[in-house]
């Protein structure tokens, strides 16, 4: 009975890791995975410079894991950078193909020199995000036994404060990210390529890295974020009304730069919004982290 | 000592888990699988061809309320109905 639980908390935190892992990766890879520049590149590299990005990442990605990693057990042997190397390269590569099929950048069309140069140059930053993740917005490995004086019940004004603060602080962070990537072309190539079933995993996809990023991965402040009173506090209604919040901000970014306009269609609008919707999901999540 | 997420003591490293260890297992093979996959496209030549980028133009370009529409096949497109007159 024992020996099944310290296998299932085995378990657990392998999971946790993999999740934090994971979601630095998209905090820090997002932008570029909306680069076409990139997926041009990858799909143009020789096989030699394809090693040569794998290399070269897996190198700086061992010197990142000697310091910091997605880890919560700190460990400082040289061999355990080693598989953690393997560990983030192998999650930047998953990560990147999954969002590149998501996008339909990566189809049983592309041909496969093609799409190993897409995926692998787009894990590149996907995995200097993994090995980042403890960085990005603090890590709590320290904090988990601190006990948090966050946890007084709050009266309504203060729940109704502590509610526009998150949706001032999923703003912010949404419109960071938003503005790399609305004023630029990808959007509209991208919608082009997309049918409903593809745009219906898009959303999936964007509510469940925002969920992973402030309630899963245990970066800073996630068991302030558990505690705090408001009205959409729960992790599932706050993962909504985060995701609705960075739709708006997509559609105003949108607007502004004059991607979409009045006379546009309300599908293209659909579309645009919800693929942008993505990167401003990821981006509000971090705000949330942040603020 | 089984307890992974209590090392924060520099001078005690915990061995991995089972767990770490066929996720290391797992990401090691699929590395390995992407590694050899660009050392196969490095060594065959036939994936080393560009790809076929050209457009035919095969209709005329109309012009309705100020927009240019402009009708473009790629040449995988094309062959299937060429390949029904031969």
């Amino acid at each position: 009975m024992a020996l099944a639980k310290r296998r299932s908390t085995a378990w657990a935190t392998e999971i946790n890791d993999l999740v934090r892992g994971a979601c630095g990766g998209f905090l820090f890879g997002i932008p570029l995975l909306y680069t076409m520049e990139v997926w041009w590149i990858g799909s143009m590299a020789q096989p030699p410079r394809i090693m040569m990005a794998i290399a070269g990442t897996f190198i700086a990605v061992f010197w990142l894991n000697r310091t910091e990693g997605f880890r919560k057990t700190s460990r400082s042997r040289p061999y355990d950078a080693l598989t953690d190397t393997v560990e983030a390269m192998a999650i930047g590569l998953v990560c990147s193909a999954f969002v590149l099929l998501l996008l339909r950048e990566l189809t049983l069309d592309v041909p496969l020199r093609e799409s190993l140069g897409k995926v692998i140059f787009e894990s590149v930053p996907f995995t200097l995000g993994v090995s980042l993740a403890n960085q990005f917005l603090g890590d709590t490995r320290d904090a988990e036994s601190k006990p948090s004086d966050n946890s007084q019940p709050t009266d309504h004004k203060d729940a109704l404060n502590a509610t526009l603060a998150d949706i001032g602080a999923t703003l912010l962070g949404a419109i960071v990210v938003g503005f790399n990537i609305s004023p630029t072309d990808e959007i509209r190539t991208l919608a082009a390529a997309l049918s409903a079933p593809w745009l219906l995993g898009i959303m999936a996809a964007s509510l469940l890295i925002s969920y992973g990023i402030v309630f899963e991965a245990g970066f800073s402040d996630q068991r302030k974020r558990r505690q705090q009173q408001g009205i959409f506090q729960r992790p599932l209604s706050e993962t909504i009304m985060s995701y609705l919040v960075s739709l708006l901000a997509a559609a105003m970014m949108l607007w502004f730069f004059d991607r979409l306009t009045f006379s546009d269609p309300w599908t293209m609008w659909l579309e645009q919004i919800l693929l942008l919707g993505l990167p401003t999901t990821i981006g509000g999540a971090a705000g949330r982290l942040a603020v | 000592m089984n307890q992974p997420t209590q090392a924060s003591d520099s001078n005690h490293q915990p061995p991995r888990s089972r767990a770490e260890w066929i996720t290391f297992g797992i990401a090691s093979s699929l590395l390995a699988i992407v590694a050899g996959l660009v050392g196969y496209t490095w060594l065959d030549e036939r994936q080393q061809r560009p790809p076929i980028l050209s457009v035919l133009n095969t209709e005329t370009i109309r012009a309705a309320e100020g927009q240019f529409y402009v009708r473009l096949q790629s040449p995988i497109a094309a062959a299937k109905p060429q390949n029904r007159y031969k």
